[in-house]
């Protein structure tokens, strides 16, 4: 039960913390809407991931990195909410200012101090290990460009030609599978996709910018 | 009384003369064919089958469009539930409950089982609610009246508190969870104030985060990145897979049977209340479950086959919960039973709240319908279910680009709309992520589902109160409403509490 | 059903200009009309035009189809934006509700469409509205409602954006009634629950849809805005003085794209005005006794432009509400 001391350093960075985000409740509450507020938001963000981090354990700072993520989200959703006023707000406030407490708590949870322990307890915190954790980043990274390629994809070429081209290079170039079996799954996700879709149910899928504008290009 | 349960009787009989023939059986099969297709596969959904299915039935008699169309409107849970075991994708948001130990049992290779369990889970559950609509037929109307705005925020708020309790000792993560949940319902288009929020000018979002598009990212294509990410298969287990039995999978439902028979009530009562829907019952009815059973022999979330049965007993008994309203005042409980009194508008019926007692036929052929299509999708799917748990055992880079595309192409195909697939690729970002830091997407879910409700009857209810809080208090149902919420967020801490005590007594007795 | 030409599209372009070309020659329509609904599937706007679009089809040259197309969302906004923004060819056409498009325009609201430029094809139908109370309330008459100076009445509405809010506040206006608004009913028939239930005092209906609550002594009409009271017993506007709540009205209007050119407009227009008056059409309109009122498209503009100068007139009225 014994937490790391809390140093000066740490103190300071919380106090900070507070006291931005103090700051940021005020304006708004006096109307004042403006891009510059992200400066006291950013500036207690900061603050508090510098107060915070040397008290986390190393294995969890990615962790640490998305609880932190999480909360500048939650500040900028209310500084968006803010923009409203008397019953649009309502809801979205209390929902934002919870948000915040429990993302407070979140980080806290995550230190090794008496008060992170205590969290633990109460609301009995994370799973000692993440199931996430040991997994690596680079392989993260190159599925999520992966599926963005897939939206990018389909927008410019539509559904029928670029389904089967995505599951193709999906196959040959990350799965390593022969070009045969590769061009077998392409053709057979268009077969499904097609007959279900265009024939059976009469969908019209989308078709594709580049695909239209050619269309466009070639027609009188 | 007597009367009225004798002409029903009678009603039911002249109904059933249509079910001896072979071209109605045809319609209805066929009928239960196109729902079990359109529930497992993300992105469309009954009420896709059935609008689909109206101009074919413009030649039919009205005994054979509703057999058609019946049969489609009740398989649709039952094939739902096939991917969001195999694949962890909610065919329809119904079905979103049943991923959560579904999909554990299928990563076991166990998926057989599983959908075995869910069939007839599906089967009884819809049974159930038929039967338990029939029972209530003569008071439907005041079950329907019980229900204002201040119920509808307390059975939401309720659903909320349940929920929370049931993430076990992820709280403060399902909390937040649930606080993004309620963010993505803020989006879009606020009846309340008239006016749009947080939409930043895109049209997609216009309408709100759809459920169907973010589900299938949340769960279809994050639960592709988190395979593909690992490599290997859903199940390494390809020996499980080979030796497990469906039989094992129906077996469960009867050794359970208050687990389904607590489930087909709350999924009956839930559809009863019209704009709530199945989503929320099949969640309740997982939570309830959660918390009917604080000693697992398998923790909820890790493959526990009554997590399982619970969802799914609840979101088929809702078909014949839905049809209470529909009876008792003309009006649909459920998106699928508003499209289908609209086709039945085009044949001439007039729903009304006079329906029960000017088109008898119409009705009692409606419920025998959904009785014989959930019995016949059930078997079809069982006799499917092992040859469909073999899909676990392939390999990540062929399902996972597969599963990814024609996840998006559902997701377009809901609403023909292009913002729906981007929707859909942000959520599995976001899902992932959640998978990764562990943060519950159940909670994330029933937020969603529930947020826009809970903001928009909190300020009905005031203005009915003129202002006052006090119209939670004086009302019967709303008590009972706040009492079960209280009930809920206290039970674990009591529970704890005894053990506690129980622990130091016997250490005590020791002594 | 569809013509197979589009599906090769899709794969070759070039094929396109093949299979097409000729289709050119024969002038509009050469491809499928889509007939875009701007609410769910199940409701009074969708019936309309399931029933009608197979009718339309019928009285369009080059065998084309009309098919119905759902784009719900934004209280009909949604449909109308994508139909604003569509080529101006003709091959989309979507029912309106009217009032309700016009309301943001007047009130000055930003949405992406000027509903002003649209091109008007025709009406299919005019509703009137009937004033109805709740049997179980403690006002039974319209001559009640009115005395009761000091009495605030619940009226359930979708949202401040719909036609339900704008007759409702016009009406309180005219008839000198306090009303609080209750948002967030999505669908007339919870609205009619909230008055069974007695959480609301009153609201407007349109005639028919009444009638079917009225059958089984739930709700009770007290004020017809009718020139001829359809409920026996039941008093009209004019007789109680005030004429000029007939001119509340929920028209079913078709429209098109903005910059559709005549000759397609007129094609489009006589289509829908001969599929209104189609035997089909007739008959069915007098089984089920839902309204049919064919305008043709000029007859429309027209109406349309005196609506908008009547609800011009509660500009100020409807801001306040707010």
């Amino acid at each position: 039960m014994n937490g790391a001391p809390i140093t000066m350093p740490t103190k300071l960075g919380a106090g900070v913390f507070a006291l931005a985000l103090a700051a940021f409740a005020m304006l708004h509450l006096q109307a004042v809407h403006q891009t510059i507020l992200a400066v006291p938001a950013a500036i207690g963000w900061a603050a508090a991931l510098y107060a915070v981090r040397p008290m986390v354990q190393k294995e969890k700072h990615s962790s640490l990195y998305f609880a932190f993520g999480v909360m500048a989200f939650l500040i900028f959703f209310l500084h968006e909410t803010y923009e409203f006023t008397g019953k649009v707000r309502y809801f979205p406030l209390i929902v934002g200012w919870t948000g915040v407490a429990l993302s407070v708590l979140d980080i806290l949870s995550l230190t090794e101090t008496r008060i992170g322990h205590a969290i633990h307890t109460v609301f009995g915190g994370k799973l000692e290990e993440a199931p996430g954790e040991g997994r690596k980043p680079m392989r993260e990274i190159a599925c999520f460009v992966a599926m963005a390629m897939s939206v990018v994809l389909i927008w410019l070429l539509g559904f029928l030609i670029a389904s089967p081209l995505f599951v193709f290079l999906w196959m040959r170039m990350w799965g390593g599978k022969t070009l045969r079996s590769s061009l077998y799954g392409g053709v057979f996700t268009l077969a499904f996709i097609w007959v279900l879709f265009e024939w059976l149910l009469q969908y019209e899928l989308y078709r594709g910018e580049l695909v239209l504008w050619l269309m466009d290009m070639i027609q009188p | 009384m007597l009367d009225s349960i004798l002409s029903m009787a009678n009603a039911l009989g002249t109904a059933s003369l249509h079910f001896l023939a072979f071209k109605p059986m045809l319609y209805l099969v066929a009928g239960t064919c196109i729902g079990l297709l359109f529930g497992a596969i993300p992105g469309l959904g009954g009420t896709t089958a059935l609008a689909l299915l109206i101009p074919l039935t413009y030649g039919m008699d009205k005994p054979d469009a509703i057999m058609l169309m019946g049969g489609s409107m009740a398989a649709t849970s039952t094939g739902g539930s096939v991917s969001a075991i195999l694949l962890n994708t909610p065919g329809i948001a119904p079905n979103a409950a049943t991923t959560f130990d579904g999909f554990p049992l299928a990563s076991q290779g166990r998926a057989g089982e599983a959908i075995g369990a869910a069939a007839t889970a599906s089967a009884m559950g819809g049974l159930i609610g038929v039967i338990s609509l029939l029972v209530v037929i003569p008071i439907a109307k005041e079950i329907v009246l019980l229900f204002s705005p201040p119920e509808f925020f307390l059975l939401a708020v309720f659903g909320l508190c349940a929920i929370a309790v049931s993430t076990g000792t992820r709280l403060l993560q399902g909390l937040i969870a649930a606080i993004f949940g309620f963010i993505c319902a803020f989006v879009g288009f606020d009846y309340v104030s008239g006016i749009v929020r947080y939409t930043y000018g895109v049209d997609a979002l216009w309408d709100g985060i759809k459920l169907v598009p973010a589900l299938i990212g949340l769960f279809a294509i994050s639960q592709m990145i988190d395979l593909a990410v690992k490599g290997g298969s859903i199940s390494d287990d390809a020996l499980q897979v080979k030796i497990q039995k469906v039989t094992d999978g129906i077996r469960q439902v009867f050794r359970n049977w208050s687990t389904m028979l607590v489930g087909s009530g709350i999924g009956t009562f839930i559809g009863a209340v019209p704009g709530v829907g199945g989503t929320v019952a099949a969640f309740l009815s997982y939570s309830t479950q959660v918390q009917r059973d604080p000693n697992p022999d398998v923790p909820y979330g890790k493959g526990n086959i009554r997590g399982v049965i619970a969802p799914e007993s609840a979101n088929n008994a809702k078909d014949g919960g839905s049809l209470i309203p529909t009876l008792a005042f003309g009006i649909p409980g459920s998106a699928e039973t508003a499209v289908f009194l609209g086709a039945m508008v085009l044949h001439g019926l007039e729903p009304g709240p006079r329906l029960l007692f000017e088109h008898e036929d119409v009705v009692f052929t409606l419920v025998l319908t959904l009785t014989i299509a959930c019995v016949v999708a059930t078997l079809i799917v069982l006799a499917l279910a092992k040859p469909m748990a073999y899909l676990t055992l392939v390999d990540a880079h062929i399902l996972a680009p597969t599963v990814t595309v024609v996840a998006l192409v559902g997701a377009y195909a809901l609403q023909g709309e292009f913002g729906d697939v981007v929707i859909a690729m942000v959520f599995a970002v976001i899902g992932y992520l959640m998978i990764r830091f562990d943060y519950p997407r159940i909670t994330f879910t029933i937020a969603l589902v529930l947020g826009e409700i809970t903001e928009r009857s909190f300020f009905q209810a005031m203005g009915i109160s003129d202002g006052s809080l006090g119209i939670f208090l004086t009302r019967t149902v709303s008590l009972i409403l706040i009492v079960l919420c209280i009930a809920t967020l206290l039970i674990p801490s009591f529970r704890s509490f005894m053990r506690k005590r129980k622990a130091a007594e016997a250490a005590g007795g020791a002594r | 059903m569809k013509p197979a030409y589009r599906l090769g599209a899709a794969l070759i372009a070039g094929a396109t200009l093949a299979v097409a070309a000729p289709a050119w020659a024969a002038g509009f329509p050469e491809k499928d009309i889509t007939f875009i609904i701007p609410y769910g599937p199940g409701g009074g706007f969708d019936t309309y035009v399931r029933k009608i679009a197979p009718v339309m089809q019928k009285h369009l040259p080059n065998k084309v189809n009309v098919v119905p197309k759902n784009i719900a969302g934004a209280g009909g906004n949604k449909a109308a934006a994508q139909l604003y923004r569509a080529k101006p060819d003709g091959y989309q056409i979507a029912i309106f509700n009217m009032p309700g498009m016009l309301l943001d325009k007047i009130l000055g609201r930003k949405v992406a469409f000027d509903v002003d430029k649209f091109e008007w094809l025709g009406r299919i139908a005019q509703s009137k509205y009937v004033l109805a109370v709740g049997t179980k309330g403690k006002h039974q008459s319209v001559q009640d409602l009115m005395k009761a100076k000091k009495a605030t009445f619940k009226y359930a509405i979708t949202s401040p954006a719909s036609t339900s809010y704008v007759a409702g506040k016009i009406m309180g206006d005219i008839l000198g009634m306090n009303i609080n608004f209750l948002a967030g009913y999505k669908s007339s028939a919870k609205i009619s629950l909230s008055l069974v239930r007695g959480d609301t005092d009153l609201s407007l209906f349109n005639t028919r849809s009444l009638a079917k609550w009225m059958k089984s002594g739930e709700l009770k009409p007290v004020l017809s805005f009718e020139k001829k009271s359809p409920f026996k017993g039941v008093p009209t506007a004019a007789e109680i003085g005030h004429p000029e709540l007939e001119l509340l009205t929920i028209e079913r209007v078709v429209g098109t794209t903005p910059g559709v050119s005549d000759k397609i407009q007129k094609v489009l227009s006589d289509a829908l005005f001969a599929a209104l008056n189609d035997p089909e059409i007739q008959g069915w309109h007098k089984k089920t006794k839902r309204p049919i009122d064919p305008l043709s498209g000029e007859e429309t503009k027209k109406m349309l432009q005196a609506s908008k100068v009547f609800y011009s007139k509660y500009k100020d009225t409807l801001k306040t509400g707010k």
